[in-house]
């Protein structure tokens, strides 16, 4: 035998915020959210007749001296900057530059 | 095989195009047959997949008679034409049991101007019979119906003027286009709160082997190949282009 049930109504109001945030700007509360960071190595231009005329063994340039610091950026954001390493046969991040307050390093 | 119905309508345009051609036609047919004036009036279909009501009621077209499912013909005028040029006494067709030479020889003109007109347009098979076009020719005196069907008035209008661009000037557009292709990576998972400790002289693994190439991407494609140093500048050695799926 199946139990009554009976439509439930939603009380419709309007906002009205007052007082302080409910939440403080703690990044701590959110520390364990992970997220990745996006290294910038470089990039190239090239016009569609170039791309056309790639041969293996071409040199692209990429646009970025070999010690310009890679830019670490968070959803679009620098955050930090560092160099290309390496480590244990794979590449790594030296980070050199860190934002500071939250902002743009 | 299910008959299939064209949309079967014309812009004023295709119309007025249609009308030429078939003028034409008629003039030419005319010359031909029986010279003297040419009268052309064209009814055209004005609901879409739809097509003209079939009429074949004779009385309705100045007593035309037809002599092929499409084509209809006054004879009695043929025949007074016939008459005329043959100097003989036309005599009722319809009325009399007895075919006089004159509604033989008529009839034989008529069959032959109508086969005539109708090798001028497209067959069409039953299920493409979709009346969308009446043509009501005046040669003379004589009287023609003809009705024809959407897929012989569009064998009429030319294709769709379409300016294509030549290829030249696509490729030579294409060739000033230019491209981007970033090189990014990503650092492995962190938390906020470890992102927020970096500090200089940390270091972050990253999962791109030494020996691995490094990808160069691009909508739709990319380029492969190792990072190395081209005198003071950041390069790839390249090794491939990919098309690769959006």
């Amino acid at each position: 035998m199946s139990k009554p049930v009976s439509a439930v109504e939603y009380s419709k109001v309007d906002a009205a915020p007052s007082g302080e945030p409910l939440l403080p700007v703690d990044l701590g509360l959110v520390g364990d959210v992970e997220v990745q960071l996006t290294g910038h190595i470089g990039q190239c231009v090239m016009s569609v007749a170039t791309l056309y005329v790639l041969k293996k063994g071409d040199i692209v340039g990429l646009g970025a001296d070999v010690n310009q610091p890679i830019e670490l950026s968070l959803h679009g954001k620098v955050v930090a900057r560092g160099r290309l390493v390496a480590q244990d046969g794979k590449f790594a991040i030296e980070v050199t530059e860190v934002a500071s307050d939250g902002r743009s390093a | 095989m299910m008959a299939i119905r064209r949309p079967g309508v014309f812009t004023p345009e295709q119309q007025e195009l249609l009308h030429t051609q078939l003028a034409a036609l008629a003039n030419e047919w005319a010359q031909a047959w029986l010279p003297g004036e040419v009268d052309l009036q064209l009814s055209f279909n004005q609901q879409l997949f739809a097509e003209l009501a079939a009429n074949t009621n004779p009385s309705s077209r100045h007593d035309c008679s037809w002599l092929l499912p499409d084509v209809a013909v006054a004879l009695d005028t043929v025949r007074n034409y016939l008459c005329q040029l043959a100097a003989i006494t036309p005599v009722r067709i319809n009325k009399e049991p007895a075919k006089s030479n004159a509604q033989k020889t008529s009839e034989e003109f008529a069959q032959a101007m109508a086969t005539d007109l109708l090798k001028r347009f497209v067959p069409v098979n039953a299920e493409e019979r979709q009346v969308v076009t009446e043509m009501r020719i005046k040669l003379n005196t004589t009287q023609w119906v003809v009705r024809l069907h959407d897929k012989q008035i569009q064998a009429l209008l030319p294709a769709l003027q379409v300016s294509a661009l030549p290829a030249l000037h696509l490729l030579d557009a294409l060739n000033e286009q230019t491209v981007t292709f970033a090189l990014t990576v990503n650092s492995p998972s962190l938390p906020i709160s470890q992102i927020k400790a970096l500090q200089p002289g940390m270091v972050l693994a990253l999962e791109q082997s030494l020996e691995a190439t490094w990808k160069l991407a691009l909508l739709g494609m990319q380029l492969e190949g190792y990072l190395v140093a081209s005198g003071e500048e950041k390069a790839l050695y390249l090794e491939q282009i990919q098309k690769v799926n959006k």
